[in-house]
């Protein structure tokens, strides 16, 4: 998780300013990319259970 | 209505190495403020502190209110960084949605983009891309605009045509340019800063400028 966010960090950092001049923090970026990536997660988590 | 950008009392070192002291600048609505400075002097340093993505001591006022984090305030301040920021999968339709812009106005001033507005941004030239983010930053709403270098990749009647834009955006805005071209920069400032040694040094003619080093002739 810490390299994912590493990596995205340094390959993407040139992009943030794009979000920036639209009013969006990198933080807001990062909490709602997470909070999808989460979700998606638990999703596909009872998916699989449901199914198995 | 007038407003008026200030900053002073910046001091940025990297390591022993003292990159800003002794810093005033202002810019004020109606006027292109100039910022020349060699290679390393801090000039992008400067407009980063200015918007809040660099951390340092600093006092940044806008109509005499401190604001640290301006990048959080697009309809105060809007910035044009040095490099291509846009992301490349992104089409100049969604660009120009995102910033609330009339792709129109746009093909009209430039109409080599007359057919590209679904392309991608990663599909322009490198002075098509840079033409395309240094058009959208001058034209959104914001009181102040800083652009890092905005003549880069640009041709010279493409030059001449952001000139233009430029001055007429002026009216209603205040903008903070650095660029390398400096002789563009001359034509249609109003105010103009030298850095050297760190410091800003405000300048009214060319000898001034030959004086602290930042060009010949």
């Amino acid at each position: 998780m810490g390299l994912t966010c590493y990596f995205i960090n340094s390959y993407k950092s040139k992009e943030y300013y794009y979000y920036q001049n639209l009013g969006i923090s990198k933080r807001m970026l990062w909490a709602v990319t997470l909070t999808f990536d989460f979700v998606l997660f638990i999703f596909i988590i009872i998916q699989t259970y449901r199914f198995k | 209505m007038t407003h008026q950008l200030e900053a002073d009392g910046i001091q940025l070192q990297f390591g022993n190495k003292i990159i800003l002291s002794g810093i005033y600048l202002k810019c004020t609505t109606g006027c292109i403020t100039g910022l020349l400075g060699r290679n390393g002097q801090g000039k992008s340093c400067l407009m980063k502190i200015i918007y809040g993505t660099l951390n340092c001591e600093k006092s940044v006022r806008f109509d005499g209110v401190a604001q640290h984090e301006a990048f959080k305030r697009p309809d105060l301040i809007r910035y044009l960084p040095q490099f291509n920021f846009i992301p490349k999968s992104l089409s100049l339709k969604r660009v120009f949605q995102d910033f609330d812009l009339d792709f129109l106005s746009f093909a009209a001033r430039f109409p080599e983009f007359e057919s590209k507005y679904k392309s991608s941004i990663g599909n322009l030239s490198g002075g098509g891309h840079r033409l395309v983010e240094l058009y959208v930053i001058v034209k959104s709403n914001s009181h102040f605009v800083m652009l890092d270098e905005p003549f880069t990749h640009l041709s010279p009647i493409q030059i001449e045509k952001v000139k233009e834009l430029l001055l007429e955006e002026k009216e209603d805005k205040a903008f903070l340019i650095t660029d390398h071209m400096y002789r563009q920069v001359l034509e249609i400032c109003d105010n103009l800063y030298v850095l050297s040694g760190g410091t800003t040094y405000l300048v009214k003619s060319h000898t001034e400028i030959q004086a602290l080093g930042y060009a010949k002739n």
